[in-house]
């Protein structure tokens, strides 16, 4: 599904990342975990294509996509949802969802039958006629996830969605996202809600400072010394496995 | 219902435009009937800012250049060539469209006040250019447009009053594109640019070609009402149509009247194209000194109290006449 081969940037003399090297096969749902600032955040929108890598290679489906343009990257089927909420505030919440269904519908009346459809798959369902930015975070992180899956991504990455919801509502979105795999959709989710994780990933790529310390399945990768010791802590660690 | 209020707005928007076409039926004087007309004018030019300024946010302060561009090229075209303006009108559209695709490529990766700068500069640089050009342009004495005969092919009429029906066709026109564009996918990307730029990255939107076609949409429109200004006044020179007064005027009618519906514009240019006729009119310095000083009063009126222009109270007026209907509609079902 996509290949990401030795990505390195720099911001300034800052190095973010530095030869970050993996892939991702067709149907899986892997988590990126890893402290603040160790570069997650940055790899999404190098993936995306909202910032250029300073080296290294991207492949998504058999086609180089480092060097294309982020609406050219989400027209292949690849795009993300926003750790610091993006929506459209001065849009109603069926108009965010539209817009992202114009990618693909011909006409706006088309756009509006996906848009309530997307809307009703994330539980804005209601909604629709609302303004975005009346919506509480929680549905604001909602409705860009809508707006992600209206432009039909084959695959999605999901920057942090479970911040802020209660038990019962991370148990909803996990099934949702297990049923988005289900139809063909690939994830790659950052996470720190480490019980969610363990709970959806088949797969588990650790980043620290830059580059990828750590790659397994949840449970290897949440016993790992360096994960242990540079994100999870002792103490976490031996609860979550215990 | 549905259906029902959709052919209501339809009838209403029709029955709108018909009485714009007949308002010289009302016998209003020739003086009244001028003011008409060039507001009609500047209706068209200030929705071609509305595109690009209003719907996407992308506040340009050069918009005067292609109402210039429209006004000199068919001046030009029918002064050198005997072109009519029927013929030059269309084709300083055309020399305008691409002289937004130029502007356009230079200034769209700019943000912010960096762009509003930019495009003003670029203003500047074609006004000055064409004062240089003076073989052909005329320099800053300007051009004009001889009186041939009174004609419909040469699009020349003995006052400016009987330009109205053109005037108001084209308003009509131009107002028709402008809310054609705000319901389209064209204009549901314009409004998600304006909100998020980014956000609309990611949800697939072309940004850089999407303000591109909505600015040559637009150039073409305020093109047009130059070429039309040209023939009312039979005379073009830079000061008049590609100064900054008048980009900022473009930009303030639609702001005013509320840059972000269709309708903005023509509520924009009917309260204050009229209001600085008015005042200039009179014929004092004073007068048109008290002009601007109105306009810019009125400008931090609406930045204060309503950005969103006259377009804004009236949302605000429709949303307190529902809510009260709403928990009685509950109650009686």
């Amino acid at each position: 599904m996509i290949a990401v081969s030795k990505v390195a940037k720099r911001f300034g003399g800052l190095a973010v990342l530095g030869d970050v090297s993996f892939s991702v096969a067709a149907g899986e749902i892997v988590g990126l975990i890893g402290p603040n600032g160790a570069g997650k955040s940055t790899l999404f929108n190098i993936l995306c294509g909202i910032i250029r890598a300073d080296d290294g290679e991207i492949t998504f489906e058999g086609r180089r996509i480092e060097r294309l343009q982020p609406h050219r990257i989400c027209q292949l089927g690849l795009t993300k949802t926003s750790q610091i909420v993006r929506v459209f505030a001065g849009m109603s919440v069926l108009e965010n969802a539209l817009v992202g269904a114009l990618l693909h519908a011909r006409t706006v009346s088309q756009a509006r039958v996906e848009g309530r459809a997307a809307l009703q798959r994330v539980g804005l369902a209601g909604s629709e006629e609302r303004l975005a930015s009346d919506l509480a975070l929680v549905d604001r992180m909602r409705l860009e996830l809508a707006r992600a899956l209206c432009t039909r991504p084959r695959l999605l990455l999901i920057d942090e969605l479970m911040a802020g919801l209660n038990a019962s509502e991370v148990g909803t979105m996990l099934d949702l996202l297990r049923a988005l795999r289900d139809e063909g959709i690939t994830l790659i989710v950052i996470e720190h809600n480490m019980g969610a994780l363990m709970r959806l990933c088949d797969r588990v790529l650790a980043l620290d400072a830059g580059s990828i310390v750590a790659e397994g399945t949840p449970e290897a990768v949440s016993r790992d010394p360096r994960v242990v010791e540079s994100y999870l802590g002792e103490k976490f660690a031996r609860a979550l496995n215990s | 219902m549905r259906i029902d209020a959709l052919w209501g707005r339809r009838a209403l928007l029709a029955a709108g435009a018909i009485a714009l076409l007949c308002v010289p039926l009302l016998h209003l004087s020739d003086y009244t009937m001028r003011i008409a007309t060039m507001t009609c004018v500047y209706v068209v030019a200030a929705a071609g800012w509305t595109l690009i300024g209003g719907y996407a946010n992308q506040i340009t302060l050069g918009q005067a250049t292609m109402f210039g561009i429209g006004a000199y090229v068919s001046t030009m075209l029918f002064v050198h060539f005997h072109l009519s303006p029927w013929i030059g009108g269309p084709l300083g559209a055309i020399a305008a469209a691409l002289a937004a695709a130029v502007i356009g490529f230079l200034v769209f990766r700019l943000w912010g006040a960096y762009f509003a700068l930019v495009t003003l500069a670029l203003a500047e640089m074609v006004r000055i250019l064409v004062e240089y050009a003076q073989p052909i342009t005329g320099g800053p004495q300007g051009i004009s447009v001889p009186f041939v005969r009174n004609s419909l092919w040469l699009l020349q009429f003995p006052e400016a009053k009987d330009y109205y029906e053109i005037a108001a066709l084209l308003v009509i026109l131009a107002l028709a594109l402008a809310r054609g564009v705000q319901y389209s996918p064209l204009g549901y990307r314009l409004r998600a640019i304006r909100d998020d730029e980014v956000a609309a990255k990611l949800a697939g939107i072309n940004v850089f070609r999407t303000k591109m076609i909505a600015f040559m949409l637009g150039a073409v429109l305020s093109a047009l009402a130059g070429t039309l200004y040209a023939q009312i006044t039979g005379f073009v020179d830079p000061d008049s149509v590609l100064s900054i007064t008048l980009s900022v005027q473009l930009a303030l009618y639609a702001i005013i009247g509320g840059a972000q519906v269709w309708w903005g514009p023509l509520a924009g240019a009917a309260l204050l194209v009229p209001l600085g006729q008015a005042m200039t009119g009179s014929g004092s310095a004073a007068g048109a000194g008290l002009a601007k000083i109105v306009y810019g009063l009125l400008l931090v009126a609406i930045v204060v109290i309503q950005p969103l222009g006259i377009a804004g109270f009236v949302k605000d007026l429709r949303f307190r006449r529902r809510k009260p209907a709403a928990p009685s509609q509950a109650v009686s079902p």
